[in-house]
């Protein structure tokens, strides 16, 4: 099959984001013996999976035009009411930690969506306002420090290992696996993607955007929600300062994996990549000793290149 | 009279593809151009390298005898080269003054003086007939004002020839008469207009030469008074239209599918009857600002009427919402396409099967193949131009975009189509095509209502015409009363 250059610059442009990750990966093996074993790679899938977890959330948001900053803080509220009803004292089943988590997200996640679509809320303030009152609900509820006590069978939720693999990382693929099946294969999916190229003309089209806004608040609530009880049973308690500024990471993922900020382009493929590679580069950093407040240093300027390539990509067009 | 402007041997390609080939253009001082031609044929492109946003491949641009070579449009500016374009982007919340003199404050010692602004934007208003005071909101203007506001700051600040892009696309006649007292103030100045326009008629009141401009080649350029439209329009198309206007297959039927009774909405419109029958055409005329737009957008449900009620085959019905009406087989097909037909960044599949997206839906799994089935159907019917099913909408055509959103309304099952302005800003060629259209609709049984501020299209293609003036029903024309003098009566309320 002959390819003419432009289309291999299409499909360049289209997988550029994995070859960055690949370039990242044949970097760091090159400079530690550490970095390419199964061993260590174990490791950035659960350390990837909490953030990929919100970062799906967060594309859904963020394709629809809008932004969800209060992921982070959501995640803490979930956490401490999760840990709460799993003290072992208690005995409470599973099930109601996990209910109990993922409902706090979703509650939230849909008073976010009420306040967008139907109040007129800029999505900005109404989740950052969100933002300030889950981690002071979560701050209030614990009283400022951590609720231990879980049960080891709440502990072992993410603590545990399931075939030689930690049970996050299936989280993590059952959640992108049907994330992934309902943006490109599902109504709604198509729907999320309408609203956010052009809700005028979305709603002149019959579409109710008003309830997916709702909705796609909803999901990234809830999902938020469910790393609520990821993220307590990992560090088996419930922290009301845990997640702090994961939103900034979810935002990251996405905007690195190429997902507009305006809305209505950009796929779940580029967001995972895109956090892959954020945690890639920490789990570098942590091998190769260097301080993590470059890390930082790192992200921000990464953020910004994988922008600027992609202002550069449409003003060709 | 000398030549202002010479373009000469203009080429310029786009990722290898030649749009413009060798094109020569001229304009004498104080002469009115026309520069005509389908949509895609070159003209903006052709402007674009005027203005110094691109560069040309090759070719010789000279102005007042000097050759020049303009990187940006700070260039063409200082060389006294300013373009009005069909888009206006004022900033709405500044005053008419301090929007003249953006990037040109005028200032003393380091602080803005608004009242020097004011004074010297009332003396430039007034060189061109315009009294409103120079301290009125932008917002508060009408598009027609605010395009005045626009020449008088290109022409204050030095513009020897200056491009109007379809400067009547959104404008009442009577305004148009007023801006050709303005075009005709400015050519005594010895100021050149370039006029690029698709309402040929208007030429002919206008313009002194013409140039057209087909698939990037130079036709001709002729002197209006030794033309005729026909003669332009098989320039531009290539192929002789017998007649734009198509006649109608068959006669509106005797039953009523929708009957509309004593609408009101506050400010908008009041106690608007009347009734719309199957097959036909029901052409809806007025000013700007007589309540058109809002009248069906209400009747669509994108807004709940005050008072009154809708009555669908002879059933009251209530639309609360667009997907309401949808339901009920009942599309707007609305004016501004970019802002509310279209998802620009979503591609030609996306925005073809935007309505029908839940029918292709099979136990909640989008059926993909029959989508594409369903758009390239479309795109074969109405000939609409694309690469492919993938292609963004925002790469095409006006004319190819106006067709994708008459498409997604076709590929659904609607029975009243509404059309706000269907042909804004469009070539003839494409124009044509979506006459034939509508007269297909009506030949099928389908309810049809036009808005439209171009009269002879209104006329070529409506049974009746139903006129609004300030929001009330001022009359209804049919047969041989359709005509632009009663029209223009009803509508200004003679």
């Amino acid at each position: 099959m002959k390819i003419s250059k432009q289309q291999a610059m299409g499909i360049l442009r289209k997988t550029g984001i994995l070859w960055a990750l690949l370039i990242l990966i044949i970097i760091l093996s090159s400079v530690s013996p550490v970095f390419l074993t199964v061993r260590n790679f174990i490791n950035i899938f659960r350390q990837a999976s909490i953030t990929s977890i919100l970062a799906i959330g967060m594309t859904f948001v963020l394709l629809t035009g809008g932004i969800d900053l209060s992921v982070g803080s959501v995640t803490a509220l979930a956490g401490v009411f999760a840990a709460y009803v799993g003290i072992a004292d208690k005995g409470l089943p599973l099930a109601v930690c996990y209910v109990v988590a993922i409902g706090t997200g979703l509650i939230c996640g849909l008073i976010n969506g009420f306040g967008v679509a139907y109040i007129g809320f800029p999505a900005f303030i109404m989740t950052l306002g969100m933002m300030g009152i889950a981690r002071g609900m979560a701050q209030v509820f614990t009283g400022g420090s951590p609720i231990f006590g879980v049960s080891d069978a709440f502990a072992d939720i993410a603590g545990g290992v399931t075939f030689g693999i930690p049970n996050l990382v299936y989280y993590m693929l059952a959640i992108f696996v049907v994330a992934y099946i309902m943006l490109t294969k599902t109504l709604p999916g198509r729907r999320i993607y309408a609203i956010g190229g052009n809700s005028e003309a979305a709603r002149l089209s019959g579409v109710n955007v008003k309830r997916y806004l709702v909705y796609v608040y909803g999901i990234c609530g809830a999902l938020a929600g469910l790393c609520g009880i990821l993220m307590a049973s990992r560090i088996t308690s419930g922290n009301p300062i845990a997640a702090t500024n994961y939103e900034m990471d979810a935002i990251s993922a996405a905007v690195i994996g190429g997902v507009s900020m305006t809305g209505g382009s950009g796929s779940l493929l580029g967001t995972i990549v895109g956090a892959f590679i954020l945690i890639v580069i920490q789990n570098g950093f942590d091998i190769l000793g260097i301080s993590p407040f470059y890390k930082q240093i790192v992200q921000g300027a990464i953020i910004l290149f994988a922008v600027f390539i992609d202002l550069r990509s449409k003003k060709s067009k | 009279m000398g030549t202002f402007l010479q373009m000469h041997g203009i080429r310029k390609s786009f990722n290898g593809n030649e749009v413009l080939h060798s094109v020569d253009f001229e304009v004498q001082a104080g002469e009115v151009h026309a520069l005509i031609g389908e949509n895609g044929a070159g003209k903006s492109t052709l402007m674009k390298i005027l203005m110094g946003v691109y560069p040309s491949d090759s070719g010789s641009v000279t102005v007042n005898g000097v050759q020049v070579n303009f990187h940006s449009p700070k260039d063409s500016a200082n060389a006294g080269i300013a373009m009005v374009s069909q888009e206006l982007c004022p900033i709405l919340d500044m005053t008419v003054a301090e929007n003249i003199f953006v990037g040109k404050e005028i200032c003393r010692g380091g602080f803005v003086s608004k009242k020097r602004q004011n004074e010297r934007a009332k003396e430039i208003l007034a060189t061109l007939g315009m009294t409103f005071p120079p301290d009125t909101l932008m917002r508060r203007l009408s598009i027609s004002e605010m395009q005045m506001v626009e020449i008088a700051k290109n022409v204050s600040f030095g513009a020897r020839l200056v491009i109007m892009d379809e400067p009547t696309s959104a404008i009442t006649e009577k305004e148009v008469n007023r801006l050709f007292d303005v075009i005709k103030m400015l050519k005594q100045q010895g100021i050149s207009i370039v006029y690029i326009s698709h309402r040929l008629e208007e030429l002919f009141q206008i313009s002194d030469r013409i140039t057209v401009l087909r698939d990037g080649n130079m036709i001709a350029t002729v002197k209006t008074c030794d033309t005729s439209q026909d003669a332009l329009i098989s320039m531009m198309v290539g192929r002789e239209i017998s007649n734009i206007y198509p006649e109608a297959t068959n006669a509106p039927k005797d039953d009523v599918c929708l009957a509309v009774e004593n609408f009101s909405r506050r400010g908008e419109f009041e106690d608007i009857s009347f009734s719309l029958h199957r097959g036909e055409r029901l052409g809806i005329a007025g000013l700007i600002g007589a309540g058109r737009s809002e009248l069906v957008q209400t009747i669509f449900g994108e807004r709940l009427p005050d008072s009154g009620k809708l009555i669908l085959n002879n059933r009251e019905i209530r639309i609360k919402s667009p997907s309401d009406a949808i339901k009920l087989k009942i599309a707007l097909i609305t004016e501004d396409r970019k802002k509310y037909g279209l998802n620009l960044i979503g591609t030609v599949q996306d925005n073809l099967t935007s309505i029908i997206e839940s029918n292709l839906c099979h136990y909640g799994f989008f059926d993909n193949a029959e989508s594409i089935r369903l758009a390239n159907k479309m795109i074969a019917d109405l000939n609409i131009k694309v690469r492919s099913t993938k292609q963004l909408v925002g790469s095409l055509s006006g004319g190819n975009q106006q067709k994708i959103v008459l498409g997604k309304w076709l590929l659904s099952d609607i029975d009243i189509f509404i059309f706000d302005e269907p042909t804004r800003g469009i070539d003839v060629g494409a124009k044509n095509e979506i006459y034939k259209l509508i007269n297909q609709l009506a030949s099928e049984d389908k309810g049809v209502i036009i808005i439209s501020s171009e009269m002879p299209e209104l006329i070529g293609l409506s049974d009746r015409i139903l006129v609004l003036h300030e929001g009330r029903l001022s009359g209804e024309l049919a047969g041989n009363d359709i005509s632009q003098e009663n029209i223009m009566k009803l509508a200004s309320g003679v």
